[in-house]
């Protein structure tokens, strides 16, 4: 069946302002950095630099023993200098001093981490700890085999130690419980800046401590430090950048990023080079409504100012999506093509390419503007119509024309060959009379039948939380046969529906669904979503196999201690 | 292919956490013993003074000889209380052989020999015998004591340890404090704690 011939034609999204450049787009030239560049901070360089000095110490040192020699007896000087200074009670103070880096210290430190990580979900954070202290512990334990180097000789020891002495284990695990404790736990700024003064303290504090007792030498202390403290601040600023993965204590959707400082400002730069336009404020907007990418609003500059609609895509939204990819396939099986995006930038180029084909198959969508890179491969704003004024459906008027709409958007999808795939009232939006369908990101091209009957099926219930199941029915008729709607009940069901329009549909206690059945001519048999396949079964068991090796090699690490 | 190859790298890390693997097997040296009357300063070895800064009073320090056939030097674990040496053999079976140092042993249910090193006193307690042989040698000397762990398999498992004990041998903490000081030209010391006139025998 096709749309009637007088049917209200879509697509003209009346009022929408186009964007008028109004500087002259900029290519950035060759060597120039992007707007937000990649890179770890310069104190990260610094140790990083210590790091590459250490390693070429220990080589020496490996290779040459009379180098070894040489640096035993400079580092005994200093030592036996300390000795001379021993004192009963100073050295009760010490060995205090010293139990901070121990195995139930770093142990607590340990579990109390894994609470506040488990607690916050942040399982980022969480493997860079497991992957860093791994590094550490192991890559300490080997080059000290590699250096062997005795602990200090023509001194009493007066502490406790194990194993050869450079680089300190103790040091090392101390230092990177300590910054990973820093990195993981406490949020960014002055609480952070506070925290390192802290965590210098602390480190200094227990150096000292091991070479009164002459647990440890100088410079098997400072290799142990720069070593404990450089993996771990190398990986969280490369792997968990703060702006990306931001350690806050607010409840919310951990996929947002944080749209303030250097991003903010990268952002404004990015709009007016790449798209000549002056931004003038950047608001986050509809968080509560997008878990795959960070909505804003952005006011530009123009006679009047107007709105742009951007979404904000990282590498972390891709790992969302995949993660909700591989979900969707152990859930169902393979209704759909569920293949993960495997860079931002095909994410990003995909919505983008999907919003222009509804535009230009007259839907009403946003007037797609293009994409703007932010971090080449990292960060990209893919850039809209906002929709200023617009009310989500769930909340406007709803009358026979906004009805009469979204029967022929679905239509429209049909013809062209198109599904939206996530019609739910935060994605239709109402102004002036006039329905606006938004967030295409999951939409495909030449879906399958069963798809195109869901989204159908999805309009209708929208539709009818504002009106009723029998106006929508009669008003969807003049646009599909009876066998049409029938499918799209037959293969709407449960999870095939977005869990917002779930949440509303049982909120209103009113059974939609069976409403609609109950009101057509007949009833088709029910559309299994389940289909199992060898790659979902491979899937599971793969699944199911890592989380209980996962599960069962954790269990050591949090119980025991490397110390 | 690149999750395969991060897949790779992750198994790895993940297997670590069970505490016992690192990055791969460092190129551990073996506490070797010193000629006879050694003089060169490349005698000294690094493990052996380590030992003996696990048991600052001991008088005697437990070392390596070339191995039989089939045995290989596995890894020292030296603490402030005592240093623990592993070896293993190549062959089929769990064949191990511990040596620890310690300050004092437990010599109840043992038994006194008469084959003992100058300066040391040997006692033994064989736990089994027959295809298994495990047993333990006990060396005892002022300010400290070595024992020789056995778990050996096969019909020749009690030829085996008298094989191993035979290539296990002992250093003087005098000639290791001499080594110390010809090797740092007189700059570095080995302290000498002055060792108790006898293991404590409980």
């Amino acid at each position: 069946m096709s749309a009637p011939l007088n049917a209200p034609r879509l697509g003209d999204t009346a009022g929408s302002p186009d964007v008028v450049p109004v500087r002259r787009r900029r290519r950035r030239p060759s060597g120039e950095p992007p707007p937000l560049p990649h890179k770890i901070n310069a104190s990260g360089k610094w140790w990083l630099i210590l790091a590459v000095c250490v390693g070429g110490i220990s080589v020496l040192l490996a290779l040459s023993s009379r180098s070894l020699v040489n640096l035993v007896v400079a580092d005994n000087a200093i030592l036996q200098r300390i000795a001379d200074i021993r004192a009963a009670w100073l050295t009760n103070v010490m060995k205090a001093i010293g139990l901070l880096a121990t195995g139930p210290a770093m142990q607590a430190l340990w579990l109390v981490n894994l609470v506040i990580m488990v607690i916050w979900r942040r399982w980022r954070h969480l493997l860079v700890w497991l992957v860093t202290g791994l590094l550490v512990v192991d890559g300490t334990e080997a080059i000290a085999e590699v250096i062997q180097r005795p602990r200090p000789v023509g001194i009493d020891i007066l502490g406790p130690w194990k194993g050869y002495a450079m680089p300190s284990l103790p040091l090392a695990v101390l230092a990177v419980f300590l910054v990973n404790t820093l990195y993981a736990a406490v949020p960014a700024g002055p609480p952070r800046n506070r925290g390192k003064l802290a965590v210098a303290g602390v480190v200094l504090f227990v150096l000292v401590s091991r070479l009164y007792l002459a647990q440890d030498a100088v410079t098997d202390a400072v290799f142990g430090v720069v070593i404990g403290i450089t993996v771990p601040l190398v990986a969280f600023r490369l792997f968990v950048p703060n702006d990306v993965f931001p350690v806050t204590y607010r409840r919310g959707r951990t996929a947002h990023l944080d749209v303030t400082g250097r991003r903010h400002d990268a952002i404004l730069h990015a709009l007016e080079d790449q798209l000549g336009v002056i931004a003038i404020e950047i608001q986050p907007f509809g968080l509560e409504g997008s878990g795959g990418s960070t909505p804003l609003r952005v006011k530009v500059k123009g006679d009047p100012d107007y709105f742009l609609l951007t979404k904000l895509y990282s590498q972390t939204h891709v790992r969302s999506d995949r993660w909700y990819k591989l979900g969707r396939t152990l859930l169902y099986g393979r209704l759909e093509d569920e293949k993960p995006f495997n860079t931002v930038r095909r994410l990003v180029q995909y919505e983008d390419y999907a919003l222009r084909l509804l535009h230009s198959a007259g839907l009403p969508v946003p007037r797609p503007y293009g994409i703007v890179e932010i971090t080449p491969e990292r960060e990209y704003l893919v850039v809209m119509e906002f929709f200023d004024g617009a009310r989500e459906v769930g909340d406007a008027e709803v009358d026979d024309a906004i009805i009469d709409q979204g029967m022929l958007a679905v239509r429209r999808m049909w013809e062209a060959g198109l599904a939206h795939r996530d019609i739910k009232p935060a994605n239709l939006m109402v102004r002036d009379g006039q329905l606006l369908v938004i967030d295409p990101a999951f939409a495909q091209v030449r879906p399958s039948p069963w798809r195109q009957a869901v989204d159908l099926a999805n309009m209708m219930l929208v539709l009818a939380l504002r009106t009723d199941a029998p106006r929508v029915l009669a008003r969807a008729r003049i646009y599909f046969d009876d066998g049409e709607i029938a499918e799209a009940f037959a293969a709407t069901r449960g999870l095939t529906m977005p869990s917002q329009l779930r949440r509303m549909l049982r909120s209103q206690g009113r059974d939609l669904h069976q409403q609609f059945i109950s009101l057509l001519p007949y009833q088709l048999p029910t559309v299994k979503i389940q289909r199992w396949s060898m790659r979902r079964v491979t899937l599971s068991i793969a699944v199911i196999v890592g989380v209980v090796l996962v599960a069962t090699l954790a269990f050591p690490l949090i119980v025991n201690s490397p110390l | 292919m690149r999750r395969i190859a991060a897949l790779c790298c992750l198994l790895p890390l993940l297997a670590g956490c069970a505490g016992s693997i690192s990055l791969g097997e460092p190129p551990s040296r073996q506490p070797t013993c010193p000629a006879q009357n050694a003089q060169s300063s490349d005698e000294l070895n690094p493990g052996v003074v380590l030992i003996a800064q696990s048991v600052p009073s001991a008088s005697w320090l437990p070392c390596i000889n070339p191995l039989p056939v089939g045995f290989r030097y596995e890894r020292l674990e030296a603490t402030n209380h005592g240093t623990h040496l592993w070896l293993k053999s190549g062959g089929e079976g769990n064949d191990q052989v511990e040596v620890l140092l310690s300050q004092a042993c437990d010599l109840r249910g043992t038994q006194e020999t008469r084959t003992a090193p100058t300066g040391m006193r040997r006692y033994q307690r064989v736990d089994d015998l027959g295809s298994v042989y495990r047993g333990k040698w006990f060396y005892v000397f002022p300010g400290g004591c070595v024992i020789y762990q056995f778990d050996l398999h096969g019909a020749s498992a009690a030829t085996s340890a008298a094989a191993v004990a035979a290539a296990l041998g002992f250093v003087s903490r005098e000639t290791i404090a001499r080594l110390v000081d010809d090797y740092s030209d007189g700059r570095l010391h080995l302290v000498p704690t002055s060792p108790s006139t006898t293991g404590k025998h409980t």
